[in-house]
């Protein structure tokens, strides 16, 4: 059986997890390896990726403590060094930790990070992430928020963001860039790409383990080519679905597999 | 040649779905590499008389009966479903849909277990869908009362012969129902790949080395997912290329008796 593929220079993968070896995930190195040999075989030429602390071992995935964050960006920053111009990274950043939180985003991003990602600690219109947008403004790097695309009520241990509320965030401050995880990522995705509609700060994360029949359709008609970006997060299957999907739709893959991204992260990939 | 169990025609009322006939869904399936597809009636899991619903898909694949076999919905707590199951018959139906969790009866509800007998009786397998849509995008009337792994188990139990087929699990329900089985009883049971996650977690290999490849088919749960995605987290599993063509072609032969005889 042969993978068919869109022949393409440039497939940047801007929502890749990595494990470190201190992690609740099984098989989580091999998970490392097996994500790099797959990238490769598919034709990504670029990833841009994230450890989430331990992912639940010592500290909630979504809500690392500021042991588990440093860790988790520590161990991304070996991935890096040993992939020198494949892969890239997010810092992640708990901002309830405030000035530490700051601290480490400073030094990720002068360990060549090109992005912060955010997960489930605070509402992400809380005040709380202002110097953290400021300074990604100030580094001009984007920021991928983790999102349920529309949240109905409260979870426990966790305070999730929807797409209004990144969209609110996003409102207030125009000169950031907001990346919306995971569009597939579960939830109401029609909420999710009409909530990022008519906000032009906000580019969507194709990615995500869902597959529904007319998604890409009304991510391309709502939102737009300009501001749709590959991804895959844990199933790279329906990324390149996805992208197959807009192919046929007669979308630019052009610029949705790399140009858009290259604009969001400041031309970065070479 | 790929044959995919698990195709539904028609309209969903909680979302708009681009090219729902027949027509154009044997289009999407072929341009993805699709050769065949059991296909059931949409509208029927929530029609109060899914025979309408069944009538509907009789005619949408009438004249694609070279690509579509169909799968008729039966609802065993409805006035006459005898009759609907008979036509299902005379239509060469390939397997029985059933939707419990919609038409609000109990998988071992005494009707079920009469549905089940006939099944049993005339080679025909039934088909349980898991989930229509992730829980997590449901529209907020949309709350099916969901069956549990273990009301599967226990339907296994109580009609040695019949061929079940779970479409639309994600690999925590599939482990759930085939490891709590005996080996034996465990080959009544099969499996469709539209809700595993594929690569990077292959959970597609890891289901395999667990259950066994015998008891996967190839499914896609189109219209409502596209068919790409299940063909890609197939090709790029790590399993190998004969448990592949077994998972596309093969086993499907030993879950559909009147498959085999009408293709």
């Amino acid at each position: 059986m042969k993978i068919r593929q869109t022949k393409l220079n440039m497939l940047i993968d801007i929502h890749a997890n990595f494990y470190a070896p201190r992690s609740n995930v099984p098989r989580s190195q091999t998970l490392n390896d097996a994500y790099l040999s797959t990238a490769r075989k598919v034709g990504i030429t670029h990833i841009v990726g994230i450890v989430m602390g331990t992912w639940g071992e010592s500290s909630h995935t979504y809500v690392p403590s500021l042991d588990d964050m440093k860790y988790g960006n520590r161990f991304l920053l070996s991935v890096i060094e040993k992939n020198k111009r494949f892969v890239f990274g997010y810092s992640y950043i708990n901002p309830v930790y405030g000035e530490k939180a700051l601290e480490e985003l400073e030094f990720c991003i002068g360990k060549g990070m090109i992005g912060m990602k955010l997960g489930a600690s605070v509402r992400c219109d809380s005040c709380l992430l202002d110097p953290l947008v400021k300074k990604c403004i100030e580094h001009n790097i984007p920021i991928l928020q983790h999102v349920s695309q529309r949240r109905f009520g409260e979870y426990p241990h966790v305070t999730l963001s929807d797409a209004a509320d990144l969209a609110q965030l996003a409102k207030r401050f125009p000169e950031a860039r907001f990346i919306q995880a995971h569009i597939a990522g579960g939830g109401d995705w029609q909420f999710g790409l009409r909530a990022a509609a008519d906000i032009p700060n906000i580019w969507i994360d194709l990615s995500g383990s869902g597959c529904d029949n007319g998604m890409t359709e009304f991510a391309l008609s709502t939102v737009g080519e300009d501001r749709l970006l590959f991804g895959t997060d844990l199933t790279l299957d329906t990324g390149i679905a996805r992208l197959y999907t807009l192919e046929q739709l007669g979308a630019n893959i052009k610029k949705i597999s790399s140009l858009n991204a290259q604009k969001v992260y400041g031309e970065k990939f070479l | 040649m790929i044959v995919d169990s698990n195709v539904l025609i028609g309209n969903w009322p909680f979302r708009k779905l681009p090219k729902t006939s027949a027509g154009e869904l044997r289009k999407i399936l072929s341009d993805a590499g699709i050769t065949r597809a059991i296909a059931g009636s949409l509208e029927a899991v929530l029609f109060r008389n899914v025979q309408d619903g069944n009538k509907m898909l009789y005619k949408a694949v009438a004249l694609h009966r070279d690509f579509f076999t169909p799968a008729a919905t039966i609802n065993p707590n409805y006035a006459r479903w005898e009759k609907d199951y008979k036509q299902a018959l005379q239509e060469q139906a390939a397997a029985i849909r059933i939707y419990p969790e919609y038409q609000n009866w109990n998988i071992l509800d005494h009707c079920a277990l009469e549905l089940y007998e006939a099944c049993r009786e005339d080679k025909l397998p039934v088909i349980l869908t898991a989930e229509i849509e992730d829980i997590r995008q449901r529209h907020f009337i949309d709350k099916p009362s969901d069956w549990l792994g273990g009301e599967v188990r226990q339907l296994i139990h109580q009609t040695d012969g019949l061929k079940v087929l779970v479409v639309n699990a994600k690999a925590d329900r599939i482990r759930e129902i085939a490891l709590t089985l005996p080996n034996q009883q465990r080959k009544q049971v099969f499996f469709d790949l539209s809700a595993i996650w594929g690569p990077v977690l292959d959970e597609i290999a890891l289901c395999i080395e667990q259950i066994g490849v015998s008891q996967f088919v190839f499914g896609s749960h189109a219209v409502l997912k596209t068919p790409e995605t299940a063909l890609i987290k197939l090709r790029l599993s790590q399993i190998t290329e004969q448990d592949k063509k077994q998972i596309c072609t093969e086993n499907i032969k030993q879950l559909m008796h009147r498959y085999e005889r009408i293709s």
